[in-house]
């Protein structure tokens, strides 16, 4: 999908300005980075996009296929084909794995999926992430580990079949052999949906090995100051944000 | 499993207000449109599970578990009100209360525990969802008196709600004993946001969401087996079906 954000101001409901003026373009197929210190507003940017009520957007606009979609609740953009691998994924008590997805799956299709093509799948998709059969049936993210939660994000992005994808810090929490694993998840993925385009939010280049990214965008105090490819990732990761945002800075104030 | 049907016309337990446990069992117990008392003894070293599944009903039950017994309560009513004290007469006596309810109508409930004896345990689950404007009260009360010592006895209170209700929890803790363990906590409020975002952010409509974050809230609160559960759960459905 052609997704895009035009002059996003944004604030949380106590009136603290997160995003300013921000603004970003992304085509079908293409992989973007966002790197940027912390709290400079890369979740809220995420969640912004995905319709959380946490925040207020009092100026600019989010679009896919050059349509706002900013009057859609968050079920409808998800239908729309965007999703959100947060940071934190929540635990919720009593509600299963396999009941939470079914429900979105069947949600998306506009019908309900039958019990044993969605038992398949799922299988197929656990395999796939070494995941152990039996979260399916335990309750969504409960007791489950930092990075068992960060594979079950992947899992319910592979049932789904998104678009548009955002990857919340998705490296953070993994160890070095399941970063691999879901990373070889994603480009199969991309591979059999060419068009699907990918958001990255990252703090580290390790994931950007795997998937190759074609910008990269450094953000700093609610709006991204410079743009750059791979090797301004590196850059950053070998000295820091300094050097980078000081340049912008002076762009900025000329 | 035994299972006992109530209601207006059909009362099998019309007579016999007082049961007596003496063997291990587990019971369900479907009522409808009843008010009704109880008297329950769980003899020593009895374990015994009881399964309600109340339609309007007003019902109100006096138990008391002998040493070493062993008590769990699931119930699961759907408008109504629920008043149960239990006493805890034998040492190391064990009471779980896991009470479910539904309102669209005020309602008032009581739950009391009294620890007699030393090394008794209870814990009080209580969740009540309010539909509209119902205001559900839950009063709920722990004791534990003076000669009861290493008892523990929690309480996990909840209310959830669409809009401002006047539901209230009044959750108590009597202990005249130093040497116990003991808790309670109440919530009244909305779904959490963060979990509607969660679900949402799947593309789970609004509506969906709050159900299944409600039947998880009213089933997962009780200890049932599969089958028990699917019972449970199809009685929850064909009432919200009727509301909505
Ligand atoms: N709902 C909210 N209410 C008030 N302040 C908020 C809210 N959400 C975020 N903030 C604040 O906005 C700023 C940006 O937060 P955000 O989580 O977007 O940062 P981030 O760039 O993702 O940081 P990190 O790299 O640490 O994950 C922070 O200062 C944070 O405290
Ligand atoms: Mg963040």
């Amino acid at each position: 999908m052609n997704f895009s954000i035009e002059n996003l101001n944004v604030n949380s409901k106590d009136q603290k300005e997160i995003l300013k003026d921000f603004s970003l373009t992304v085509k079908p197929g293409e992989v973007h980075v966002i790197m940027g210190p912390n709290g400079t507003g890369k979740s809220t940017l995420s969640k912004v996009i995905m319709g959380s009520n946490d925040y207020i957007v009092h100026h600019g606009d989010i679009k896919i296929n050059q349509e706002s979609i900013l009057s859609l609740d968050t079920c409808e953009r998800s239908r729309k084909g965007i999703f959100l691998a947060m940071q934190s994924p929540i635990s919720i008590e009593g509600v299963t794995n396999s009941e939470f997805l079914r429900t979105a799956l069947s949600s998306k299709q506009g019908s309900n999926v039958g019990i044993y093509p969605f038992i398949q799948m799922m299988e197929t998709a656990m395999k796939d992430l070494k995941m152990d059969d039996s979260m399916m049936h335990r309750s969504i993210n409960q007791d489950f580990s930092g990075g068992e939660r960060k594979k079950n994000e992947i899992l319910q992005m592979k049932i789904l079949k998104p678009n548009f994808i955002i990857l919340d810090e998705l490296d953070s929490g993994l160890d070095v052999d399941s970063l691999k694993i879901v990373c070889d998840n994603i480009q199969q993925y991309l591979k059999e949906n060419p068009t699907t385009s990918v958001l990255i939010i990252t703090h580290y280049t390790r994931i950007l090995d795997y998937l190759h990214p074609d910008f990269v965008h450094i953000m700093e105090k609610g709006k991204i100051v410079k743009t750059g490819d791979f090797t301004l990732a590196k850059q950053i990761e070998k000295n820091g944000f300094s050097c980078v945002i000081e340049v912008s800075e002076d762009n900025v104030n000329e | 499993m035994n299972k006992i049907l109530m209601n207006n016309e059909k009362n099998l337990f019309s007579e016999q207000e007082k049961i007596e446990f003496s063997k291990n069992d587990t019971l369900l117990m479907e009522m409808d449109h009843i008010q009704k008392q109880f008297f329950l003894v769980v003899l020593d070293n009895v374990c015994v599970t009881l399964n309600f599944l109340a339609y309007d009903v007003d019902f109100s039950f006096h138990i008391k578990l002998g040493k070493n017994s062993h008590l769990t309560i699931n119930a699961l009513f759907i408008e109504g009100s629920f008043h149960i004290d239990t006493s805890l007469e034998g040492e190391s006596a064990n009471f779980s209360c896991n009470y479910s309810m539904i309102a669209g109508k005020d309602s008032h409930n009581t739950i009391e525990v009294y620890h007699h004896q030393s090394n008794t345990i209870s814990h009080l689950r209580n969740h009540g969802f309010s539909i509209n404007k119902s205001a559900i009260v839950l009063d709920v009360s722990s004791t534990i008196f003076k000669d009861a010592s290493k008892c523990i006895s929690h309480q996990d209170n909840q209310i959830i709600e669409q809009q401002n209700s006047l539901s209230q929890i009044n959750p108590n803790l009597y202990i005249d004993n130093y040497d116990v363990d003991a808790s309670h906590s109440a919530y009244v409020g909305e779904f959490k946001e963060n979990e509607l975002f969660y679900l949402m952010s799947r593309g789970i409509s609004m509506k969906d969401a709050k159900y299944l974050l409600l039947k998880a809230f009213l089933l997962g609160n009780l200890s049932l087996e599969t089958d028990m559960k699917e019972k449970y759960e199809k009685k929850l459905t064909d009432f919200l079906s009727k509301e909505v």
